[in-house]
């Protein structure tokens, strides 16, 4: 297995497409894709910023995204992070989504979601991880989506197979973020946490309960915690944020 | 033989008599103020999430690296006016079902006719 893996080169990341047909269009609540000079996508990029001055001097270089529970908009924060990252020149980029469980990502990006992907090179170590990387139409980003093995994740997280592609994924990629599963619901993401530099915790405002977020910070390595963001915030971006924001804003 | 003689004549008043309305009305005004005050306390304490980023930051000491507004595209937007024109309609037509039903229960009643149409005015 090791073997295979280690012998292949890198990848090539750029060109692939997802089906003709196959393939819809991206949600466009995903503004760094979207429309990257918007207000909301400059959001995702100061979050980017500060996420990169959490581990000097280059930042951390895979970046798993979960929340407390569900709906505080985990995914949608990781799409928009990896957009953001996407957008520097020649940056090689992966989002994977490692929810298994409710895999959001492919159907947000337009992607088929009954394709290879994580789970199924969890699978079976003899697949390569170019087959399952796709790109979302007009994007420069690499996505790796949840995959269409239906074997339970716990299992398949807890195979040697998950170290050996983390570490192929590390020297293929500048910058990977990994949507997991929320923290309190599965305990999937603390087989995750050996592979990957940090945790960013999404809070969803009026949303993410106290309660939750102290048992979630309770139930995560402390040094892993890179920061949190703090999503659907209504409080600042009103009155002249707001409109200091369009005057940024493309005119169409 | 006895005579029948009218010594003071009644008078039908032109006003109602009782209730007081006033009284009751600062009452009133002054008891929906204290429930609406003690409902909105409630909530707040009992509310467990958090609305504003300080509230975030009195909490844990972890960082705060970014606050994200809530991203609203177009369809969004056509549905919460949708929305509120729903809610608007709801209201509408209680309110015209509620007139409707007052007058309807008021007909005969020149008093609380009355005091209808000079709500309404």
């Amino acid at each position: 297995v090791s073997t295979e893996v280690s012998a292949a080169g890198r990848i090539e990341v750029q060109g692939r497409r997802s089906p003709a047909g196959r393939g819809g269009a991206i949600d466009a609540h995903l503004v760094s894709l979207v429309s990257p000079k918007s207000f909301e996508a400059e959001q995702y990029r100061s979050l980017r910023h500060a996420l990169d001055r959490t581990r000097p001097p280059a930042g951390p270089r895979v970046v798993a995204v979960t929340s407390p529970g569900v709906g505080d908009g985990k995914t949608t924060t990781a799409i928009n992070l990896a957009g953001a990252y996407a957008q520097s020149q020649g940056a090689r980029v992966l989002l994977v989504d490692a929810d298994m469980r409710r895999p959001g990502v492919a159907v947000r990006l337009g992607l088929p979601e009954r394709s290879r992907g994580l789970a199924d090179l969890l699978a079976d170590p003899s697949l390569d991880l170019d087959a399952a990387i796709r790109t979302p139409s007009e994007q420069t980003l690499s996505v790796l989506t949840a995959g269409r093995e239906r074997r339970d994740p716990h299992l398949l997280l807890q195979s040697d197979t998950l170290g050996v592609l983390m570490h192929r994924i590390r020297t293929c990629f500048d910058k990977v973020i990994v949507d997991t599963p929320p923290v309190l619901a599965v305990r999937d993401s603390h087989l995750l946490e050996a592979f990957v530099d940090g945790f960013l915790l999404v809070v969803a405002s009026g949303y993410t309960s106290r309660h939750g977020l102290g048992e979630s910070l309770d139930e995560m390595a402390p040094g892993k915690v890179l920061g949190i963001a703090f999503n659907r915030d209504h409080s600042r971006f009103t009155g002249h944020y707001r409109a200091y924001g369009r005057y940024y804003a493309p005119t169409a | 033989v006895q005579q029948l003689r009218v010594l003071d004549a009644a008078i039908p008043p032109q006003e109602p008599f009782a209730p007081d309305r006033l009284p009751l009305l600062v009452v009133a005004v002054i008891l929906s103020l204290v429930f609406s005050a003690a409902v909105l306390f409630i909530r707040e304490t009992v509310d467990p999430t958090f609305h504003r980023v300080e509230d975030l930051r009195a909490f844990t000491r972890v960082p705060i690296l970014a606050c994200i507004p809530p991203t609203s595209t177009l369809m969004d937007r056509v549905g919460a006016r949708l929305k509120t024109m729903g809610a608007l309609l709801v209201l509408l037509t209680t309110l015209s079902i509620g007139i409707v039903a007052a007058y309807v229960f008021a007909a005969g009643n020149h008093g609380i006719a009355r005091l209808i149409a000079r709500m309404g005015s």
